[in-house]
């Protein structure tokens, strides 16, 4: 059971990884012409649905993004299922995504329908023998016929309505939370700091993993904090070589440089070399960042109400951007003062790669076929 | 020892090429020829070609995640292990899986 949730994790992740470049793609579509109309004194674009002229067409361009931001849940079921079965569950995966929007089992759907889809092709490819002339048949058109047959009858007609009771019960609670100060707050603590805590690692990912999931419910408030925690490890380091360069050694030095890329892009792991010189100190201080940008981000009210970008660039898609870029400022600056004074960066790390047990290190040989 | 393997994350930014990367180095210090394919963000890249795949002693998948194009290994010895460790400790993922293929 335990390893049938640990493969089942690795086709959710590998559906996210498919569906993310759609959601950035699609949020910048919407995004741009926003900020073009905000730009020219227009809050909402949606009186233009209707005439011509400029603002209309910035309207017909945002919709264009809006097509992509409701395909979420049909390309994460479609390559869910492809990562448990390949080509022939691709379709059926696909049907009970778009379903699952259409019925409004939203993500819980989705990933349900997926799992029906690919474990039915994985199911039919194994039992089903047929004469060897019609093999060709198997891939092209019995499989993908009962995985798709059985999303209809399960998603369409059996689940459709509890699923659907359970997911706007799901994303009505999460909704209110996500909009009350207090409790708002809290989750931005509570998100900020999982996701600076092991950089990259099972805590930031399971925040990170949540945060994408509710991008399929349109709830974007979370992955604003999250994609604020992001930007700030990496970006507090570099801001650190340079503000107190005679603390790091040369060669971390180099590394800053490098930081204020991955702190601009967006990527967490660009903190781990500094991080393990030590770790007991700050990974705690490193949290702290974390919890207090996204705090700072969600007090100065920086609200997603259209899918976040990542990155520090990503405050382009965020009402009351400068809150964002706040927020990111405030976790960068405390991480770089507070570990500079902590730590000397000079030191070599203590973690290296011999203290690492053997028995550590899980291996499972798998059979190609 | 030929070493062959793919590397993969769901972002595919970071991990990704971090994980090739260690594991590249550590085989160069351990004297095994390691070559790492890094399926990320941008696709395929460092792609393992088929007569590669061919004459590789070991396949590592540093990844729990979907891999494009795995017939390139059919009956090699494929192992695989998780990618965080592969960058904490990527001399130790390869002595471990050297021993368990010799064995």
């Amino acid at each position: 059971m335990k390893d049938f949730f640990k493969e089942a994790k690795g086709h959710l992740m590998t559906g996210i990884g498919y569906m993310l470049p759609l959601i950035i793609g699609a949020s910048l579509v919407v995004a741009i012409p926003k900020i073009i109309g905000l730009c020219m004194g227009i809050t909402s674009l949606d009186p233009y649905a209707e005439g011509t002229g400029f603002l209309h067409i910035l309207k017909l361009i945002e919709n264009v993004g809006w097509t992509g931001i409701g395909l979420i849940n049909t390309v994460l079921a479609g390559f869910i299922a492809y990562s448990i079965a390949d080509k022939p569950a691709i379709g059926a995966g696909f049907i009970g995504g778009a379903i699952a929007s259409n019925t409004q089992a939203g993500f819980l759907g989705a990933v349900i329908a997926a799992f029906i889809a690919g474990y039915t092709v994985r199911w039919a490819k194994k039992h089903i023998h047929l004469p060897e002339s019609m093999n060709s048949m198997m891939p092209l058109v019995i499989c993908p016929f009962i995985a798709t047959g059985l999303v209809a009858i399960i998603m369409g007609a059996i689940l459709a309505d509890p699923l659907a009771w359970i997911n706007n019960s799901l994303v009505a609670w999460l909704k209110e939370m996500s909009t009350s100060g207090t409790s708002q707050l809290i989750m931005a603590i509570i998100l900020g700091a999982m996701i600076a805590s092991d950089m990259g690692g099972p805590i930031n990912k399971s925040a990170w993993l949540a945060g994408n999931a509710l991008l399929a419910e349109n709830i974007y408030q979370p992955n604003v904090f999250i994609n604020c925690a992001i930007c700030i490890p990496p970006l507090a380091y570099a801001i650190a070589t340079v503000i107190r360069k005679n603390r790091f050694s040369e060669s971390f030095r180099e590394a800053g440089k490098g930081n204020w890329v991955m702190g601009f892009i967006g990527i967490t792991e660009g903190a781990i070399p500094f991080t393990l010189v030590k770790p007991q100190v700050l990974v705690p201080i490193n949290m702290l960042g974390g919890a207090v940008g996204a705090a700072v981000c969600s007090i100065l009210g920086a609200k997603g109400d259209i899918p976040p970008v990542g990155g520090i660039y990503g405050f382009v898609s965020i009402t009351n951007g400068w809150a964002y870029l706040a927020g990111i400022a405030a976790g960068a600056v405390l991480i770089a003062v507070l570990a500079t004074l902590a730590v000397d960066f000079n030191q070599q790390s203590e973690e290296s790669s011999e203290e690492i047990d053997m028995d550590e290190i899980e291996i499972s040989f798998e059979d190609i076929k | 020892m030929k070493i062959v393997g793919i590397s993969a994350c769901p972002a595919g930014l970071a991990h990704t090429p971090m994980a090739a990367k260690a594991l590249e180095k550590a085989g160069k210090k351990l004297g095994y020829d390691v070559k790492m394919e890094q399926q990320g963000s941008m696709g395929q890249v460092n792609a393992i070609t088929p007569e590669e795949a061919k004459e590789a002693d070991l396949v590592i998948i540093a990844s729990d995640q979907k891999i494009m194009d795995m017939e390139r290994f059919a009956n090699k010895k494929v192992i695989r292990v998780d990618i965080n460790i592969c960058i904490k400790a990527p001399e130790a993922v390869l002595q471990k899986c050297v021993a368990a293929v010799n064995k």
